[in-house]
């Protein structure tokens, strides 16, 4: 009986350790970035490397946020207006994916739209991979007058993000029961009311989960937004790439300083539904 | 309050017919339980009522007016779910609120009204500012019972709602729920699949099977004469003992017999009910609580008497579960708590001929019911 305990005992100590080990794992970049963004640039790469910055300063940070003007190489604007197009059309693509995706959904779910195959085939274009869809849709866009426009863009991560906004949605739908339904179609409540007033607070979590993602998706994507808008609309994903000279190398100071600047909106949004995401991720059905 | 009238109610899944030409009336005011083994079709008749499942024969009626196209929220009805269905994001007030926000013209202050009303007589006004997650299980289903009663329906619907409850609680619960029916006076259909619930609870019992209705009858009626075995075995704990007999006649007196049994029938019992059986086995059954055990010192003079073996003895506190062998025949019996003859034991059993029913071998109808 105490050699169980021991052995149950040594065994969570090990779970522990694991759990610590991989969490530093991922955190690591991120502390590197961190580090990173401080750092003069005679630090950057420097051998040894030195964990914290050995002599800190803000200049990255004032590259990022003023531009830069003969210091470097080449000029740099401010990256300000970049990062106000990211949030711009990461948020708006992602409201009307999820829009769109939720009444879409609620249709599959509800009324098994289309039948058993119609998910699949919502699903299957998006396993296409994006890349190869590149020469197609900028002649198309080219046609239409789409380059190097918000409009464009921002169609094309709501075109790209649907599928996921609907398989994610239909999958938390399907785990409402039906019961509710029912006992609101005896209250008297109309299809579009029992969407907004009975599923969607139940699947609440499950909605944030699934903006979080998308939100994710469309805040770092970076091949549409380059062949398709990089005059017209720059994002941080962009801008990002153009910190390096052929001279100087890649400049990661900056790097990590727009890098840190531009994780922190996403980081407020998950910790403002961190509550939300642990549900949503493990959710079981609602008996009662 | 009003009253249900269902005609040829049929429904098919594909092949299978769950429902087969079922009709029935409840007046108003009353308390008629639908009961019957699983799958039996009961919840889908239910369903059927409420508008929630189509069907694709017959007619409902609720005082005389035709509801088969009716939507759900049209026809008045309201239901207690099996495991209540309350909304979760909702207070106990909101959920009671909501129906009638969406079905009735009242106002805000007279629904508040209502809920108010109906929370003090379910006496649940302490719990309207909770949340589904924060109730026991009594108190969620007076929440769920008073989420139906709140919009005044013309018919209650009840879907098995104490399959969710432990034993115990189950006997406060179904007190209760008779009580709150007789004071609001709705007319009820209560779902269950457990016959001692529907004893206590019904007005009338509807026992259905296969889609089928069997009997429909108050519960002395439908314990007292079974239309036919199924009837008789289904309700009614231990259920009744059935022996396959032949009915036999010798010197103007006739017998039932099966190896040794045998059992002296008058030759009233034969002439109404046995007349075109003689030669033939029918099926005879004796309810477990009808049987006596004759003890040694006591003996009457004319008893029938009949010996068994005893093989198994249940103590289940305030009475005793006997089983018994008689030859091939087993018999199940009950007595009171101090009679616990040991295993194996031979006895002295007796019982009266006016608690025996016989029923048709291939039929299976009662005899005395159908007797001509």
């Amino acid at each position: 009986m105490a050699d169980t305990i021991a052995r149950y005992k040594v065994r969570k100590g090990f779970v522990h350790v694991f759990i610590y080990a991989v969490t530093a794992c991922i955190l690591f970049p991120l502390f590197w970035m961190l580090m990173t963004s401080f750092k003069p640039a005679d630090e950057w790469v420097s051998y040894p490397p030195t964990w914290l910055p050995a002599e800190p300063t803000l200049g990255n940070y004032r590259f990022i946020i003023f531009g830069s003007s003969g210091a470097f190489v080449r000029t740099y604007a401010s990256a300000l207006i970049p990062y106000l197009n990211t949030v711009f059309v990461a948020v708006t693509s992602t409201i009307i994916a999820i829009i769109i995706g939720l009444l879409g959904s609620y249709s599959l779910s509800r009324f098994k739209t289309g039948g058993s195959s119609t998910l699949l085939s919502i699903i299957m274009p998006r396993m296409f991979p994006p890349m190869a869809m590149i020469i197609p849709l900028m002649i198309f866009f080219q046609l239409i007058g789409a380059i190097d426009t918000y409009w464009g863009l921002i169609i094309v991560y709501i075109g790209f993000t649907l599928p996921y906004s609907v398989l994610m949605l239909k999958g938390f739908m399907d785990g409402v029961p039906n019961e509710f339904t029912e006992a609101a179609m005896l209250d008297g409540l109309s299809e579009w009311q029992i969407l907004f007033k009975i599923w969607l607070p139940i699947i609440k979590n499950g909605l944030m989960t699934t903006t979080l993602f998308l939100l994710i998706l469309n805040w770092t994507e970076y091949t549409f937004a380059l062949t398709l808008s990089s005059r017209g609309v720059e994002t941080i994903t962009l801008t990002l790439a153009k910190l390096f000279s052929n001279e100087a190398g890649t400049y990661y100071g900056p790097q990590s300083s727009l890098g840190i600047l531009a994780a922190i909106p996403t980081i407020i949004f998950g910790i403002f539904i961190h509550k939300h995401l642990a549900y949503g991720f493990t959710f079981g059905a609602l008996k009662r | 309050m009003a009253k249900l009238t269902i005609k040829e109610l049929s429904k098919s899944f594909g092949t299978v017919k769950c429902l087969d030409r079922v009709s029935l009336e409840v007046d108003d005011g009353q308390l008629a339980v639908i009961v019957g083994p699983s799958g039996c079709g009961k919840t889908t008749l239910m369903r059927c009522i409420t508008g929630l499942e189509t069907f694709s024969e017959g007619s409902i009626f609720i005082d005389d007016e035709l509801i088969n196209d009716k939507e759900p929220k049209d026809r008045d009805v309201a239901m207690v779910f099996q495991y209540y269905a309350l909304y979760p994001h909702m207070t106990v007030r909101q959920n009671l609120s909501l129906g009638l926000e969406h079905t009735t013209p009242l106002s805000r202050d007279e629904i508040r009204v209502r809920v108010q009303e109906i929370a003090h007589i379910l006496r649940i006004l302490k719990l309207l500012e909770r949340k589904p997650n924060q109730l026991s299980g009594g108190e969620s289903q007076r929440v769920a019972i008073g989420r139906a009663l709140v919009r005044k329906p013309k018919i209650f619907l009840l879907d098995e709602p104490l399959s969710a409850v432990d034993a115990k609680l189950r006997r406060e619960l179904r007190t209760e729920i008779k009580k709150i029916q007789r004071r609001f006076g709705v007319t009820t259909i209560y779902v269950t699949h457990d016959q001692e619930e529907a004893m206590a609870v019904g007005d009338i019992l509807v026992v259905l099977r296969d889609g089928i209705i069997h009997q429909a009858g108050t519960p002395e009626e439908v314990f007292n004469n079974p239309k036919d075995q199924f009837v008789a075995s289904f309700i009614g704990k231990p259920p009744m003992n059935f022996i396959e007999s032949l009915v036999t006649g010798r010197d103007n007196k006739y017998f039932l017999e099966n190896g040794e049994f045998s059992y002296e029938i008058s030759n009233n019992f034969y002439k109404r009910y046995l007349s075109s059986f003689l030669g033939k086995t029918i099926i005879a059954g004796i309810r477990p609580s009808s049987i006596r055990i004759i003890l040694h010192n006591s003996s009457s003079h004319a008893e029938k008497i009949s010996f068994a073996t005893v093989s198994l003895v249940e103590n289940m506190g305030n009475e005793n579960h006997i089983y018994l062998n008689m030859d091939s025949i087993k018999l199940v019996i009950k007595s009171d708590a101090e009679i616990v003859p040991k295993i194996g034991e031979r006895i002295k059993i007796s019982f009266e001929e006016e608690d025996v029913h016989v029923f048709d071998m291939d039929s299976k109808k009662s005899l005395k019911t159908y007797h001509n």
